[in-house]
């Protein structure tokens, strides 16, 4: 599973870019047509890193950020993991995934998502919110 | 200089912080962007950014 992607990144994937957004609709697109690159693991998370086809729509205007109001608890985490999306000059840049100082489990296979509200987990998601911090 | 964890965890003491923050906080003049999760009164440290 070294150059695939882990069920547990799709669902993170999938969560971080749902929403009626145009920016959202944009980089969903974009890793529909996503291979994983690289992925390193730090000890306490990971990195993945994505490459797409030269044809891929990129955001313009070109535009860098960050986002993730995405969380999860994993089996394996005691305080469950947090994920960060870079964005790049309009292209999905990285996924890092991160526990809060856990030894990362080898086997990410049980997993639930939620989103991150006021701090909280929430089954909904204030995309508002999200759009005026990080979008 | 103040270390990012005591950093983090003077911040969401001194907030009343509970659960996963997301706290910006300076360290050796830099501000830095740290998220985390507050556990048993300790802020744990999840990944921090400039």
């Amino acid at each position: 599973m070294k150059n695939k992607f882990s069920n547990l990144e799709i669902a993170v994937m999938k969560a971080l870019l749902m929403g009626e957004d145009h920016v959202l609709k944009i980089l969903s697109s974009q890793f529909k047509n996503a291979v994983l690159k690289e992925r390193k693991m730090t000890g306490t998370g990971f990195f993945v890193n994505f490459e797409f086809p030269s044809t891929v729509l990129k955001l313009t205007p070109s535009k860098t950020f960050r986002f993730g109001d995405v969380g999860a608890n994993i089996s394996g985490l005691l305080n469950g993991a947090g994920f960060l999306l870079f964005v790049k000059d309009g292209l999905i840049d990285s996924l890092e995934g991160y526990s809060y100082e856990e030894p990362w489990p080898n086997n990410t296979d049980k997993f639930e998502i939620f989103y991150i509200s006021d701090g909280k987990p929430s089954v909904n998601r204030d995309l508002n919110r999200t759009k005026s911090l990080d979008l | 200089m103040v270390p990012l964890k005591t950093a983090a965890q003077n911040s969401v003491t001194s907030k009343g912080i509970t659960g996963i923050y997301e706290e910006t906080v300076t360290v050796a003049g830099h501000n830095v962007t740290v998220r985390g999760n507050v556990v048993d009164g300790v802020a744990k440290i999840g990944t921090a950014f400039k």
